[in-house]
């Protein structure tokens, strides 16, 4: 079992070396020159020269990679070309909101898309199962914003229930946090729900067809034990690698969530960053959302002991 | 009858294509949703083909007639420019599909390539799929929108930048299949008959994941007209020039209060083209191999 | 005459083809006694799996019973509701199947499949149900039973799998055991050593059994009845002795006649090939009028265009033929 797990942990090294080696020749691969794509068009020579002696890029190439490399063992992501702030502070400032919205958005579309999925698998075929499945489909069909401004137009426009934009910090109490995040958690959660909902029907039709449940029906046990019991945790494999999966979903929604709802949170800094072509920043976040996304996949595949004792033996 | 059949000697070669015609009749008549769905698809192309000759143009500012509500005159509403909604809305259906389509194609081709080869080769298979991990670890939007910032906006480097993120998922499906495929008696049999590898890869492999790639292929098709429209949205994508759904969702934003149609439209049309060719996908998975999806009906 | 634990008349089973219902078992009739083994021998595909599972009310999507009484220690099972029906199950008539590793849950210990089907049936104590659980492994000889209580089912062998659904079926004592070809996966030391042990928990226990199988070796072994199914019906019905040494219906004398042998005697020869029933089973779709195994048969006349009806020629010796042959049939499997 620490075999496995060392295993799996060995092999997500070579994943965080290329994301770094990535981002790396991302600044360096373009066809101009790096110095004036950052220090922008407007820039006199002496500012681009700043910049260029700033990120190193005057030096050669292995050297700078070298200097990368123990900068980021070091921790170190540089600072921001625009406001000249160490990129680690930037994104530890606008960490709680993104990671308040992705939370928001993984209770809520793991607490409706679970249920729901089984639902359409115990009764498949009949007509709770096609309503089920057509909203999933509609709501991985529509993209994020298109979602989002539905809500914001019925629910924040219209009836006023929720703000349309802003967040409300945890310092400012939780149920107003909270509150200012139901709008865009339900926008992003909706896309994942539907990439659950469908997984979790698909994993549990297909258990559903196995020798075994014939077994617990032949043993006269009640429904509901059999389907939780029985059914779901030999479904859990697939429907728990597909959380981590949408994982990348969910971070790509992310950034467009906070756009629209002018949320001061890693996305919305995302945006920013490029748009104003702050590199260190955008390499930083590449680097935080990939590492973020590379740690789940992680823990869900050490996850999967708890659920097949075959892996551990 | 799936397309994961046995190899198809020369002798039946020629009757086989004749009936090709009649089989794929009543394969659709089979399956109604891939008719529909189709059907649908191509009305959407048929758009796409003949707006800008039918329509007004889509760049004509009338300052006149800005903020309009949808009426007889412009039936969708204009713009803060004036400009027709509807006649735009058309008119991004061009970028969407051709942003789709194209993606699809080079995906499925690379994919393909990638996925054969470390399916195939084991040596250079682990170097690959992680070369493929890596690329799947940094969430795609976030990709595509940092490649975009350095290639600049245009709709070939869109559809380049998607392409990169959506790749890797299509090589370790194909890879998947070919590592099944290559444990068949069947395989094993030509092999040691000395088949040679093109007749191997044409006759034996292909049509075995043909049906994998397909469905994946029209997923990613439904996925890359999304990711256009949120880089579009995002001032990533498509220049601000051309009308692209995910443009005009982000001139829409300010006016949301007073001006909804302006999203509701291009946002509708996209949530149906994308939904069209998602259903079109599961229809596909659906007939092409049952095992793929166990459906009750 | 006690009543019999199960009695099935006339029972039809269908199963949907793409031009409709099909019948696969066709008024089938059996009876079993309590603490007797019922043979179903046939072919694949004659229907005898159908057969169970429609018994168990457990048919899955696609086949229905379409006639016939299933009756249970006198309870019609087809007059009862879904929720009834799972009382029953577990608890008055039990089934085991042929793959023990895939109808076992891979996720949960084997003392857990156990306990959930006694605690479910009858309200006893977890601990009570655990001592329930250790006293029927030692009764189907599973060695060091208190460790393997929260083992899983892939730490376990093939012939220990198999025990434990034995083990899981006898739980409630059920008054009918449904044995679907569970030796068929084994190897035949393992085969032996289950089916020896099934005959002492009958002996214990009390329960009915009706065992399916192709292979007569085993309804040697251990039927006390046999019912011979061919193309879903049912051409000859007797106990095992009668079976083997006065077999009538021509199927059942090929099947005979096509038990491989070292050596064999017919009509001063020594016969070295292998006897075959020339020709193949019917397709269910497929079942020609009247008598289905006319075609293949030797002794088939004109009469046999019409479908027989099951002639006792002694009491409890069915035999559903125009031209049963009365010749002593060639020597049984011993």
């Amino acid at each position: 079992m620490t075999g496995y797990a060392l295993r799996r942990v060995l092999s997500t090294v070579p994943v965080f070396i290329f994301v770094a080696l990535f981002v790396f020749f991302l600044l360096r691969i373009t066809p101009g020159d790096p110095a004036i794509m950052i220090a922008g068009d407007q820039a006199t020579s002496a500012q681009i020269e700043t910049v260029r002696e700033q990120l190193g890029l005057n030096r050669p190439l292995v050297d700078q990679l070298l200097a990368w490399a123990g900068q980021l063992l070091r921790g170190d992501l540089g600072r921001s070309v625009f406001s000249d702030i160490p990129v680690s502070r930037l994104i530890g400032q606008r960490l709680e909101p993104t990671a308040m919205l992705a939370l928001v958005a993984i209770v809520f579309a793991i607490a409706i898309a679970l249920p729901l999925g089984t639902l359409a698998a115990v009764r498949a075929g009949g007509l709770a199962d096609r309503v089920v499945m057509a909203f999933a489909v509609l709501g991985f069909s529509s993209p994020v914003f298109v979602i989002a401004f539905l809500l914001v137009y019925v629910f924040a426009l219209t009836l006023g229930w929720f703000p349309t934009q802003g967040y409300v910090p945890l310092s400012q109490g939780a149920l107003a946090c909270l509150h200012s995040l139901i709008l865009p958690g339900a926008a992003l959660a909706l896309l994942y729900a539907s990439l659950l909902a469908r997984v979790t029907r698909a994993s549990l039709l297909e258990v559903l067809s196995e020798d075994y449940i014939r077994t617990a029906n032949a043993k006269g046990l009640m429904p509901a034990r059999i389907t939780i019991r029985h059914a779901l945790s030999n479904a859990a494999v697939p429907i728990v690698t597909v959380i981590g999966i949408g994982m990348a979903a969910l971070l790509g929604g992310v950034v467009v969530t906070e756009t629209v709802f002018n949320i001061p949170g890693l996305g919305r800094l995302a945006t920013d960053a490029i748009q104003r072509r702050d590199y260190p920043v955008v390499q930083g976040l590449i680097l935080v959302f990939s590492s973020v996304y590379v740690v789940i996949n992680l823990l869900v595949d050490l996850s999967y002991v708890l659920f097949d004792p075959r892996v551990r033996y | 009858m799936s397309m994961a059949g046995t190899a198809i000697e020369p002798a039946a070669a020629a009757p086989h294509r004749r009936n090709a015609v009649r089989r794929t009749a009543s394969f659709l008549a089979k399956h109604p949703a891939i008719l529909i769905g189709s059907a649908v698809l191509l009305l959407f192309i048929a758009i796409a083909l003949l707006a800008p000759f039918v329509l007004p143009d889509p760049l004509r500012l009338n300052p006149l007639q800005r903020l309009r509500t949808p009426s007889l005159q412009h039936p969708f509403g204009t713009d803060q420019f004036g400009r027709s909604t509807l006649s735009r809305t058309l008119n991004g259906t061009r970028i969407s599909l051709t942003v789709g389509i194209l993606v699809a194609l080079a995906t499925t081709v690379v994919g393909l390539l990638f996925g054969l080869l470390a399916g195939f080769l084991r040596r250079i298979d682990n170097v690959i799929m992680r070369l493929m991990d890596g690329i799947m670890a940094i969430p795609g939007i976030l990709l595509a929108i940092a490649l975009m910032s350095l290639f600049g906006s245009s709709v070939q480097n869109v559809v380049v930048a998607i392409s990169i993120a959506e790749i890797p998922r299509m090589a370790r499906i194909v890879r998947s299949s070919v590592l099944v495929i290559r444990e068949q008696p069947y395989v094993e049999a030509a092999v040691t008959n000395g088949t040679r590898l093109s007749r191997l890869l044409w006759r034996h492999v292909l049509p075995n994941i043909a049906a994998p790639v397909i469905v994946q292929a029209t997923y990613v098709f439904a996925s890359a007209m999304i990711v256009e429209s949120v880089l579009s949205f995002l001032g990533a994508g498509t220049p601000p020039t051309i009308p692209s759904w995910g443009n005009m969702l982000a001139e829409g934003r300010q006016y949301l209060q007073r001006g909804p149609w302006m999203i509701a439209f291009p946002g509708v049309c996209l949530a149906l083209l994308v939904l069209t060719v998602n259903v079109l996908g599961d229809a596909l998975r659906d007939a092409l191999d049952p095992r793929l999806s166990r459906s009750g009906r | 005459m006690q009543q019999p634990v199960l009695s099935v008349e006339q029972l039809t089973v269908s199963v949907q083809t793409a031009n409709g219902w099909c019948p696969i078992v066709r008024d089938l009739s059996i009876e079993v006694a309590a603490g007797e083994t019922l043979c179903l021998v046939g072919e694949s595909g004659c229907g005898k799996s159908l057969t169970a599972l429609a018994i168990m009310r457990l048919l899955p999507r696609g086949a229905r019973i379409n006639g016939g009484r299933i009756r249970l220690g006198g309870v019609d099972l087809a007059a009862l509701d879904e929720p009834a029906l799972r009382n029953m199950r577990g608890r008055d008539l039990a089934m085991i199947f042929q793959e023990p590793m895939t109808s076992l849950n891979p996720v949960m210990t084997i003392g857990e499949q156990i306990t959930e089907g006694v605690q479910r049936h009858e309200s006893v104590s977890s601990t009570a149900a655990r001592a329930r659980a250790l006293d029927l492994f030692n009764k189907v000889r599973i060695p060091d039973p208190q460790r393997r209580l929260a083992a899983y089912p892939h730490q376990l062998s093939g012939g220990m799998r198999q025990r434990v659904m034995i083990a899981m079926a006898l739980a409630c004592r059920p008054k009918l055991l449904l044995a679907d070809e569970p030796t068929t996966a084994l190897d035949v030391t393992i085969q032996a050593q289950i089916l020896e042990m099934m005959a002492e928990l009958r002996a214990e226990i009390g329960t009915a059994i009706v065992f399916i199988t192709h292979d007569l070796g085993v309804v040697a072994e251990i039927a006390d009845r046999v019912a011979v199914l061919y193309a879903g019906r049912i051409v000859e019905q007797t106990d095992v002795v009668s079976l083997f040494d006065k077999a009538c219906h021509p199927y059942t004398r090929g099947l005979m006649r096509s038990i491989p042998r070292l050596s064999r005697q017919e009509g001063g020869a020594v016969v070295d090939r292998l006897t075959e029933i020339k020709g193949t089973v019917p397709a269910p779709t497929a079942v020609p009028a009247g008598c289905a195994f006319s075609p293949r048969c030797g002794s088939a006349t004109r009469q046999c265009a019409a479908e027989p009806s099951a002639l006792p020629l002694a009491p409890s010796h069915l035999v559903a033929c125009w031209h049963p042959e009365m010749v002593a049939s060639p020597g049984g499997a011993r």
